[in-house]
């Protein structure tokens, strides 16, 4: 790997070349916030929270850490007061749309935030998260945003049941603010935000629904399963029972021998 | 048509059209542009044909032409060789044009242009508008069909593509290109001929040649104009382009709202394959390139190259970071070059006539000419092309002839929505790249709207941050909360509502805008904030401090009433009021029901006797 000299923060680093500002920080132990950002997934570089000044060849500029590959000769400053201006203010702004959330008041309390745009009481600070995972890690690309602007919303294909779900749940796993809710009532999971409902498979032993028919269907296909697998049907509780009995078997067996 | 292969046969082809074209003695030719269209050139033209198609002993050619650029005449003829300019013509017009001017050579005063003192101007290139132009990419507009390919090779049309293939290295042409000063005309004035370079130098196989043709700024229309006019000198720009990056597959990405250049950039680049310009082995080089066009979906963000790129991909038009430059990762991930309409035109142009030529056009840092849609309160509305360096003031007062009214300048806005606003002081100012941004707009794609006394720059800073509240995609956080939060701010302002805190509030969200938005979209979407904060201050105090809209815009601040005295009951407010706000008997003196005023000014404006009053 080509390594490159830098300077971060006034320290001189030889570091690999192509790397992103944020993972050389990590590695340096400099604290940079993110919203965005997520170690599965490409950034995205839309909060802009983790927002940095570089400069090279004489050339000030602002850039967003998570996807800005270093460069020879840069010299990087993360926190100085026009970067931490520049934090303070999307905070201000994010705190107008969902209030003191999750990390969000985590950081307005490290920065010392004042809200000067209100607080709001939305729940979704379109970081994009759950858009991307659904993409680029389940490969599924179920929801999307809609609209443009102030408007703009994470959203299933106009809004209505996105065809495509398969009820994983990752959306709501990696989401920042709690915005997205998996509730299993019933025969059925729903997905809020994104109007997802789906049919859930019932526990072949003790007759629970516990998973999307639609997830199992994925699974199978995904790892090219022709014949079925009996306990790809069974819930954890009673997998692990039959899981345990064929263990129990196992040593009778042996102990036999 | 069978396939061109070399220059004889272009040459051959040339000479044949050449003396075609001698034959007539008569060309008359009639604009055909989107805006000609809709001011009824074409009823114009379907008048013409048949009166024309009467007259048997003269041979004469009517021509459907892109733009002349005189708007604010449409619908025009000119006729040659004279170049008789007729403006405003009305169909029942046509029979006494063909009688007096085609079969007797008399000119019609009635139908000519007259200047600011009532003086008729007979000829096009003796009309102010004119005058001061350098119209080179737009010089064939008005002379050739731009339906038919041959009308364009028969002024030097695919000559440079043949020069290039035959006698010039790519490497050489990126580097005339370079030599040439050529700047990108899309906005950032980017050198064309490095971005060519650095495409080229680029890993990567395929290479894609783009042409941005996505002119989303109000009241713009210079690519529109000149694909509308003359879309092969844009093809074979592309083409040239494309052999000089070693480029095989191209686009232009076209705005949904322009169908007649869509139909246009069809035909010709059905001809161009027909000719042999376009597709497998080109003239016989062994070099192949063809042009695929992508039509937008209605979306201003989709003009930023990243997101035009994301939109031919079929992906949301959303941009993305540009670290990594496109013409290294662009278009699938591959070297990408893409460049603006205008400036793929200015291409043939340079081949044909050597960069030494180009490079004595314009200022030190900004070759060539620029073209420029000159719009709002100026008497003079068009298509202006002018060498780069020329000053605000000579195309405002000498080509655009002032303003509308004779009231007064306060402003232009240069570079679109989110351009500066530029007052009186900077007139004299040499419009180039540099000197632009220097006072805070931009160049932009060429969109200049000029702004009369009668305009409230906290209104029009209000007006350009509520298009980009629409047109942000709402991607990243400071753009899309940054315009939001401006715009609650300066709408509370134009309502009286503003607090003087706000003007610091509205500077601090625009400097943290201009450092840390994705795209340049939000980066420059605070200029028209700022330039009206940094020039016309006072208005913003006005508004915050008197609640006074001292150019009776902001209609919460503003209100109309009568003064007795000078009212004699003529009625005429009262017959003018869409509301019927107004109350009164005639020869009585009137009153405006405040109540229900909606303060749309239409009293003031028709009472003769400075008897309503603005306050």
């Amino acid at each position: 790997m080509e390594k490159i000299d830098i300077v971060i923060n006034g320290k001189k680093l030889e570091v690999e070349k192509r790397k992103t500002i944020l993972e050389i920080a990590k590695e340096t132990g400099i604290f940079i916030p993110t919203l965005c950002h997520h170690p599965s997934i490409e950034p995205y570089g839309v909060c802009r929270l983790c927002t940095v000044e570089i400069e090279r060849n004489g050339r000030k500029r602002f850039v967003t850490s998570c996807n800005y590959p270093v460069e020879d000769e840069i010299e990087i400053k993360t926190d100085n007061e026009e970067v931490l201006k520049i934090r303070r203010m999307i905070l201000q702004f994010l705190i107008a749309k969902v209030g003191y959330t999750g990390k969000i008041k985590e950081f307005a309390e490290m920065y010392k935030v004042e809200p000067v745009f209100g607080i709001g009481n939305d729940d979704c600070i379109l970081c994009g998260l759950c858009v991307n995972v659904c993409k680029e890690l389940i490969g599924v690309n179920a929801i999307s945003f809609s609209s443009r602007g102030i408007n703009r919303k994470v959203s299933s294909p106009f809004e209505k049941e996105p065809f495509d779900c398969i009820g994983c749940g990752a959306c709501s796993f990696v989401c920042p603010t709690g915005a997205i809710k998996i509730i299993d009532k019933g025969n059925f999971r729903e997905i809020t935000k994104i109007n997802a409902k789906l049919e859930l498979e019932k526990c072949k032993i003790c007759g629970k629904p516990f998973i999307p028919k639609k997830l199992i269907q994925y699974m199978k296909n995904k790892i090219g399963l022709k014949e079925e697998i009996d306990t790809l049907y069974l819930c954890d509780d009673c997998k692990k029972n039959v899981y345990l009995d064929r263990i129990n078997l196992l040593t009778l067996i042996g102990g036999k021998k | 048509m069978k396939k061109i292969k070399n220059k004889e046969e272009l040459e051959k082809l040339r000479g044949r059209l050449k003396k075609e074209r001698e034959k007539y003695e008569i060309l008359i030719s009639v604009c055909a542009e989107t805006g000609c269209i809709a001011s009824g050139s074409l009823n114009i033209y379907k008048k013409l044909e048949k009166e024309i198609k009467k007259i048997k002993n003269r041979k004469i050619k009517l021509l459907k032409t892109g733009c002349h650029g005189f708007s604010e005449f449409d619908p025009a003829i000119v006729i040659y060789p004279e170049k008789i300019f007729y403006v405003k013509l009305k169909e029942e017009d046509i029979e006494e044009i063909v009688e007096k001017t085609i079969k007797n050579g008399e000119i019609i005063e009635r139908l000519l242009y007259k200047d600011e003192n009532g003086k008729c101007i007979s000829y096009l290139n003796e009309i102010p508008f004119y005058k001061k132009q350098n119209r080179l990419v737009t010089r064939l507009n008005g002379l050739i069909d731009p339906e038919n390919i041959e009308d364009y090779i028969l002024f030097e049309g695919y000559s440079a593509l043949i020069k290039v293939l035959n006698e010039i290295e790519p490497d050489e042409v990126i580097e005339i290109i370079k030599k040439s000063g050529l700047r990108g005309r899309g906005g950032g004035g980017f050198p064309t001929g490095r971005k060519w370079e650095l495409c080229k130098k680029a890993e990567g196989t395929p290479k894609y040649i783009i042409c941005n043709a996505d002119e989303g700024d109000p009241g713009a229309f210079m690519d529109r104009s000149v694909i509308e006019g003359n879309p092969h000198s844009v093809i074979e720009g592309m083409i040239i382009g494309a052999y000089a990056i070693g480029s095989n597959e191209g686009y232009v990405y076209i705005r949904h709202e322009y169908p007649l250049a869509l139909e246009r950039l069809k035909i010709a680049l059905k001809q161009a394959r027909e000719y042999g310009f376009l597709g497998e082995n080109i003239l016989n080089s062994g070099f192949s390139f063809d042009i695929d066009i992508v039509r937008g979906g209605g979306a201003f963000v989709c003009g930023e190259s990243t997101a035009l790129m994301a939109s031919i991909e079929g992906k949301v038009g959303e941009p993305r970071a540009k670290y990594i430059h496109t013409v290294e990762r662009g278009l699938y991930d591959k070297p990408t070059c893409l460049n603006n309409v205008e400036t793929w035109a200015n291409v043939p142009l340079i081949i044909n006539n050597g960069w030494e030529w180009y490079s004595k056009i314009g200022t030190e840092n900004s070759k060539g000419t620029k073209i420029f849609s000159l719009v709002g309160k100026v008497k003079n509305t068009g298509l202006v092309e002018v060498d780069m360096g020329i000053t605000l003031k000579e195309i405002i007062f000498d080509i655009g002839g002032g303003i509308k009214n004779n009231k007064k300048f306060k402003g232009v806005q240069t570079g679109g929505p989110s351009g500066g606003i530029i007052p009186e002081k900077f007139l004299n100012l040499p419009v180039d790249f540099d000197r632009l941004n220097e006072v805070g707009s931009m160049m932009g794609s060429g969109g200049m709207i000029v702004m009369d006394e009668n305009t409230c720059m906290v209104d029009v800073a209000r007006y350009f941050l509520n298009f980009l509240k629409e047109e942000s995609c709402g991607k990243c956080v400071p753009c899309r909360e940054g315009i939001y939060h401006m715009l609650s701010i300066l709408n509370r302002i134009t309502e009286g509502k503003g607090e003087i805190q706000d003007i610091e509030k509205l500077k601090e969200i625009a400097d943290v805008m201009k450092k840390s938005c994705l795209c340049a979209l939000g980066t420059t979407a605070p200029n028209p904030v700022l330039t009206t904060l940094n020039y016309f201050e006072d208005e913003y105090i006005a508004h915050i401090k008197d609640k006074k809209c001292l150019s009776g815009v902001c209609v919460s601040l503003v209100k109309y009433y009568i003064v007795p005295e000078f009212c004699n009951g003529c009625h005429a407010c009262y017959k003018v009021c869409p509301i019927g706000a107004i109350e009164g008997d005639v020869k009585k003196v009137h009153k405006i029901k405040q109540d229900i005023c909606i303060k749309c000014g239409s009293c003031y404006e028709v009472c003769k006797f400075n008897a309503i009053k603005r306050d």
